[in-house]
Order: C-alpha cells, then sequence, then structure tokens
C-alpha cells in the first residue's frame, strides 16, 4: 500500500515537472507571426503590362462586371434549347405514326371497295 | 370502335395535351437544378410508362395467341408491338435529350440507358419478324414479345441494381405541388391516348387480316385473277 502510495507521489511530481518544463520551453520560443497571402513576384509587372495593354485591360474589367455573370446564369436557368427539341422530335415521331396509320386505314379501304368490285362484277358475268 | 366515342377520345386527348402543356409549363415548379431543361421530365417519363404498357400487352397477347391461337389476341400483340416501337423512339430520344441537358452528352452506355435500348431493339425486332418474316412469323414474333416483356422489371430496376447517371425510380412518387399533377396527368393522358391508338392499330390489323382471307377465298372461288 505504502510503495504504491510512493510511485504515485513520484508520477505525480514526474508529471508537474514536465508540464512547467514544457510550458516555459513554449514561452521561450517566440510567438509564430501567422501566414501571410501569397503575394505574386509578377504583380508589378502584370500592372505595368496591363497599363500598357488596354485592350487586354479593357477585357478584363469586362469580364468582371456582374451582367456577364448574369448572362451566364440566364443561359443555364432560362435555357429552352433542349426542351424545343424534345418536344419537337415527340411530336414528329406521334404525328407521323397517326399519319401513317390513317394512311394505312385508306389504303385498307381502297383495296376493299377494290375487291368488292372484282366480286361483284364475277358475280354478274 | 364507335365513331362518337372515337370522336369523344380524340377531344379528351386534344384537350389533354393542351392542359398538360400548361400544367407542365406554367403551374409546375421551376427544378432547381435543370431549370427549364426540366420539362422535358413530364412527356419522357409518361412515354417510358406507356413503353412498359405497350411491351405487356404485346408479351401478354402473344402468350395467349400461342396458348390458344385466336387471332383476335395476334392482332392486338402486333398493334401493341408497333406502339411499343413508338413510344420506345420517343423515350430514347427525348432521354438523349435531357442527357445532353443534364450530363452535357448525347449518350452513355449507362445500366438503364442500355437496358432500355435493349427492350426497344428487341420490340423493333418483333415489328421486321413480323413485317418480314412470311408465315408462321407471328409464333417466332410471340416469342420475342414474351422476352420483351419478362426484361421489363430488368430495365425498371437497373437503377437501383447498378450504379447509374440516370434518376432514381423514387423521384417519380417523391414529386410534390405542381410538378406532381402535371406528371400524373401526363401519364393519364398519355395511357388515354395509347388505347385510342391501340384500338386504331388493332382495328387496322383485324381489317388486314380479314382483307387477306377475303381476297384468298375469291382467288380459289376463281373471282378474282
Amino acid at each position: 500500500m505504502a510503495r504504491s502510495t510512493t510511485m504515485m507521489t513520484i508520477l505525480g511530481c514526474a508529471a508537474l515537472l514536465l508540464a512547467v518544463a514544457s510550458t516555459s520551453a513554449a514561452l521561450a520560443q517566440p510567438a509564430k507571426e501567422p501566414p501571410r497571402a501569397y503575394q505574386s513576384p509578377m504583380r508589378k509587372d502584370c500592372e505595368a503590362e496591363l497599363a500598357k495593354d488596354k485592350g487586354w485591360n479593357a477585357e478584363l474589367r469586362d469580364s468582371l462586371r456582374p451582367e456577364v455573370h448574369e448572362a451566364e446564369a440566364a443561359l443555364v436557368t432560362r435555357n429552352n434549347k433542349h426542351v424545343v427539341m424534345a418536344y419537337a422530335a415527340l411530336w414528329i415521331l406521334t404525328v407521323g405514326f397517326v399519319v401513317l396509320l390513317w394512311m394505312r386505314q385508306r389504303r385498307l379501304l381502297a383495296e376493299l371497295e377494290t375487291l368488292e368490285k372484282k366480286v361483284a362484277k364475277a358475280a354478274e358475268q | 370502335m364507335k365513331k362518337n366515342a372515337f370522336l369523344a377520345a380524340a377531344v379528351v386527348c386534344a384537350l389533354g395535351f393542351a392542359g398538360t402543356l400548361y400544367l407542365a409549363f406554367y403551374r409546375a415548379e421551376l427544378d432547381g437544378l435543370l431549370f427549364f431543361n426540366q420539362k422535358i421530365f413530364y412527356y419522357h417519363v409518361a412515354n417510358a410508362f406507356m413503353l412498359f404498357a405497350a411491351t405487356i400487352t404485346c408479351g401478354v397477347y402473344s402468350l395467349l395467341y400461342l396458348r390458344k391461337r385466336q387471332p383476335r389476341h395476334d392482332d392486338i400483340a402486333l398493334a401493341a408491338g408497333e406502339l411499343a416501337v413508338l413510344f420506345g423512339a420517343v423515350v430514347l430520344i427525348t432521354g438523349s435529350i435531357w442527357g445532353k441537358a443534364a450530363w452535357d452528352k448525347w449518350w452513355d452506355w449507362d445500366a438503364r440507358l442500355t437496358t432500355s435500348l435493349l427492350l426497344w431493339l428487341t420490340m423493333v425486332g418483333y415489328v421486321l419478324v413480323r413485317q418480314y418474316g412470311g408465315a408462321g412469323s407471328e409464333r417466332m414474333a410471340g416469342g420475342l414479345a414474351v422476352f420483351a416483356t419478362v426484361n421489363i422489371p430488368l430495365v425498371y430496376f437497373s437503377v437501383s441494381i447498378w450504379r447509374t447517371l440516370h434518376p432514381q425510380t423514387s423521384v417519380v412518387p417523391g414529386l410534390q405541388g405542381g410538378m406532381r399533377a402535371a406528371m400524373w396527368s401526363s401519364v393519364a393522358l398519355w395511357g388515354i391516348f395509347y388505347v385510342l391508338l391501340l384500338r386504331l392499330r388493332t382495328d387496322a390489323a383485324r381489317a388486314e387480316r380479314r382483307l387477306a382471307e377475303l381476297r384468298e377465298r375469291a382467288l380459289d372461288a376463281g373471282l378474282i385473277e
């Protein structure tokens, strides 16, 4: 019992010493500066180039206008090209089938009429 | 079909097409992902249901014909087979356009797309065998129709069995509000239109068969040359 109490006391003291040592070591180190945002070494060159090339400058400014993004969004949200294509294909196929059916019906009626006439003529003879 | 009943059904269909298009384009909410392109969905899915209905009709009546050899069953099977080809073509073409809008590609060898194509090709095979197979081709074609019918569960559940680009089967039951009304009214309308076309085409098939029988009798009797 006494031995285990001694052991626990020693371990507690060791832990305390370790904590104090690590805290003092951390305090001794200089405070880390927050990481700086990356700054391109080409920035000045680009700005100089943009100042010289007015067309490029205007193009870049144009692409940043909100109207450009609105137009792109409208292309997705109000795009009706595929809907028109799908419904056109659907109606062409369906109406085509109905027309073919109607033509087949007419051909049948014509054939029936011809047959009736032939039979009637043969019966008369 | 009685003329009045036919006219009534035709009027219902004409009004129905106008009504369902109104519901799909003006009443159904705009989809948050595909926006306006989602409007393809209402007729695409309805036609897919009609493809299944026509194939099942063709398969069931072919089976009946194979067992009982009643020509009236065969007439219905032939009519339904042709309609399955029509609805299948509509489904594949509108689906391909949908794919271009949603996935930016006209076709993908996805499980649902591939099984649907195989089902349609089987029904095209059925019609071709009927058209050019000669005497007895209706029995061979009947077997094809039964095979196509057995394939339908595979087409329907393909999105659950395999990983696919195609939306799941839970999309249609999960629709709400205006989308739900547009969807189910389209299905009902295409159902009426399918029955109307089936009846018309069956009448034509029956008339064709009777005309051929009459011609044979007249030839046998020496009434015609």
